[in-house]
């Protein structure tokens, strides 16, 4: 299944917006169903806003699991970045 | 009772909160605040003055302003609405007017319903001043410095019921875009000390609180999702993108741009909240890179 981040939240800069995130990765994870994340038109996230979806969802499942079912597609180099910089300040090899 | 109160320059703002902090007025007095001979009004005068002035009438029930002498510097204050902020828009958000000039966003009170469509309004009147740059960090600035008032400088139920205001204006001379929130929160060093004490931890010096709030993952917790990130992202892009950051915080502040980390006493005498100053070098951003990638993982 594929959703696009812009079309599921109204935005990526705060908490309540990343806890809509994290339910519907969450679900997914739990339901054991590989999701496919599209950045595509997104271009700045907030701390809040990972922290709200994506840091809850790594307290949750290891990140090893999270990666098998969630995968992060069609993102500008500077998301990327702003991915890799936050999964880096949780303390995860990427 | 009337009182008149002579603002030049940063450290004359002091007299505002002095007087507050004093109880010398009362409800019924008159207020004067003379900006006759102020001098160029830099985005954290026009917060600390909003910001006294709110919370003057709040004292007093009236203020006077007496204009700055100096045209342009009138026609700034006039331009970016602060008188009519400061009147009509005093006890309510609401949209106002564009800005003639397009080189600064109207004073905004605070709201995480408005945070979006605010960076929307930056990036699309100051946005346009960062060509060819990647301007996410102008997003993402400002929403962690609205995420950060709501999420710690409130009272102790959390959820910011405190005043905060923002304002935001390009700098043409020194290609800088300046971002500044003010709040009359409690103030970092005391909201750190507190969590300190309530975790039985030694307490540390007001400018080691400032510290210890910007280090990555440091955080008082006052909200379930806070991890001590907002504060250090901002730090980090400021030390990356040669930009500058100012934080007068109670009766400290620090001063951090390319010449390092300075802490010293805050000029605004007897403040107390928080005022956060972020100046971006436009040069300093990153090129805007188109780049799409197909997968981050595989």
């Amino acid at each position: 299944m594929k959703y696009v981040l812009i079309d599921i939240v109204d935005d990526t800069l705060t908490n309540a917006e990343g806890a809509k995130l994290y339910a519907l990765l969450d679900k997914s994870i739990a339901d054991e169903n590989i999701l496919e994340l599209s950045f595509h038109g997104t271009t700045a996230l907030s701390s809040s806003f990972l922290n709200s979806s994506i840091g809850n969802l790594l307290d949750k499942y290891d990140f090893e699991h999270f990666k098998g079912f969630v995968k992060f597609v069609d993102l500008r180099q500077s998301v990327a970045n702003q991915l890799l910089d936050y999964l880096r300040s949780c303390d995860l090899q990427v | 009772m009337e009182h008149e109160l002579k603002i030049n320059r940063l450290k004359d703002y002091g007299l505002i909160y002095a007087m507050m902090a004093s109880n010398s007025i009362a409800m019924g007095d008159v207020v004067t605040i003379d900006l006759t001979d102020h001098l160029f009004f830099k985005p954290v005068h026009v917060i600390l003055l909003t910001m006294g002035i709110i919370q003057l009438v709040h004292s007093t029930g009236e203020v006077i302003v007496v204009p700055p002498i100096n045209e342009s510097h009138n026609r700034f204050l006039m331009d970016i609405e602060f008188e009519n902020f400061c009147q009509s828009n005093l006890h309510k958000s609401k949209t106002m007017g564009e800005i003639a000039s397009k080189t600064a966003m109207p004073i905004k009170r605070l709201s995480l319903e408005y945070l979006n469509s605010y960076t929307l309004d930056v990036l699309k009147y100051l946005g346009t001043k960062c060509e060819g740059k990647d301007t996410s960090m102008l997003n993402i600035s400002i929403a962690e410095l609205i995420n950060n008032v709501y999420d710690h400088a409130g009272s102790e139920t959390g959820g910011s019921p405190i005043d905060a205001y923002i304002f935001s204006q390009y700098n043409s001379e020194k290609r800088q875009i300046s971002i500044v929130v003010g709040d009359f929160g409690i103030g970092i060093p005391e909201k750190a000390n507190k969590y300190f004490a309530e975790e039985g931890l030694p307490l540390r010096s007001n400018a080691d609180c400032i510290k210890w709030a910007l280090e990555l993952n440091e955080s008082s917790f006052s909200q379930p999702h806070n991890r001590g990130k907002g504060l250090n992202n901002i730090y980090s892009f400021v030390k990356s993108s040669g930009s500058h950051l100012r934080i007068f915080s109670n009766d400290v502040m620090l001063d951090s741009g390319n010449a390092g980390d300075k802490y010293g006493k805050n000029p605004i005498e007897d403040f107390r909240g928080t005022v956060v100053e972020v100046e971006i070098n436009i040069d300093g951003l990153a090129i805007d890179d188109e780049t799409t990638l197909t997968s981050m993982w595989d």
